[in-house]
């Protein structure tokens, strides 16, 4: 069995890093122009954003990030969104300082990081994985480049 | 029921009126925080793909609010209809 399949804890620089393999996986579904790799490529972006948005959680609570049990009353929703959700939405929301901070790259570049950031943490779900309708590759496309320039901010 | 702030009443005309919506909601995240999603629901995002339809709404947020307004919504719903079925199905 492959060794990759097991849980790990990594640290913040590591998830930046499995955030960067996970981007090139997407940009080489997305080079292949193929609409039958599409899904896999929105899927892809989204989960570099999933992975980001833990690294930052895991960075500003970093204690609750290591208890994996008898997590106390008041950190059990970070701990539940460090270890166990895929929700980007509700990882955002926990994220307060962060969304200003895109908000000013947004600002100082004129492009809108931060509109981009909540649309990704929006519609994004890992039913995706499940999915039996199939999307474009210029959607895809469209969501990496997003993804592209996001992550060089959410780092 | 939470009282929508003024500027969340305006975004939620200009919402209706420049995208001809059928509905628009604007609830807030959660109970007593100044955080809303937004669900709108219009025949306008039929066959547009879901970043260019919240592209569209983005642009009206920014027309119609402030920097520190824009910053309290904190997701757009926008949906074609029919598509409410598929989006309930999601949550």
């Amino acid at each position: 069995m492959a060794r990759i399949f097991e849980r790990q804890v990594l640290k913040p620089s590591q998830l930046y890093a499995v955030a960067e393999k996970r981007f090139g996986d997407a940009k080489a579904l997305c080079d292949t122009q193929d609409n039958e790799r599409a899904n896999g490529a929105m899927y892809l972006c989204g989960f570099v954003v999933e992975i980001l948005l833990k690294a930052r959680l895991v960075r500003l609570h970093s204690s609750t990030a290591k208890m994996r049990r008898d997590v106390p009353d008041a950190e059990r929703k970070i701990s539940q969104l460090i270890w166990r959700s895929h929700n980007l939405l509700e990882m955002l929301v926990e994220l307060r300082p962060l969304e200003a901070a895109v908000k000013k790259a947004a600002e100082r570049s004129g492009q809108p990081f931060d509109h981009w950031l909540k649309d990704i943490c929006t519609t994004w779900t890992i039913h995706a994985r499940y999915s039996s309708r199939s999307t474009t590759i210029a959607e895809a496309r469209d969501m990496l480049d997003r993804v592209r320039q996001l992550k060089e901010i959410l780092k | 029921m939470t009282e929508l702030p003024d500027s969340m009443k305006r975004l939620e005309e200009r919402l209706r009126t420049d995208l001809e919506a059928e509905s628009v909601e604007i609830d807030p995240v959660e109970p007593s925080t100044d955080r809303f999603s937004v669900t709108i629901i219009s025949p306008k995002f039929i066959g547009m793909p879901d970043l260019r339809r919240q592209d569209l709404a983005w642009e009206i947020v920014d027309k119609v609010c402030s920097r520190e307004e824009s910053m309290m919504v904190t997701a757009i719903w926008a949906l074609a209809p029919g598509e409410i079925t598929t989006y309930l199905e999601r949550l």
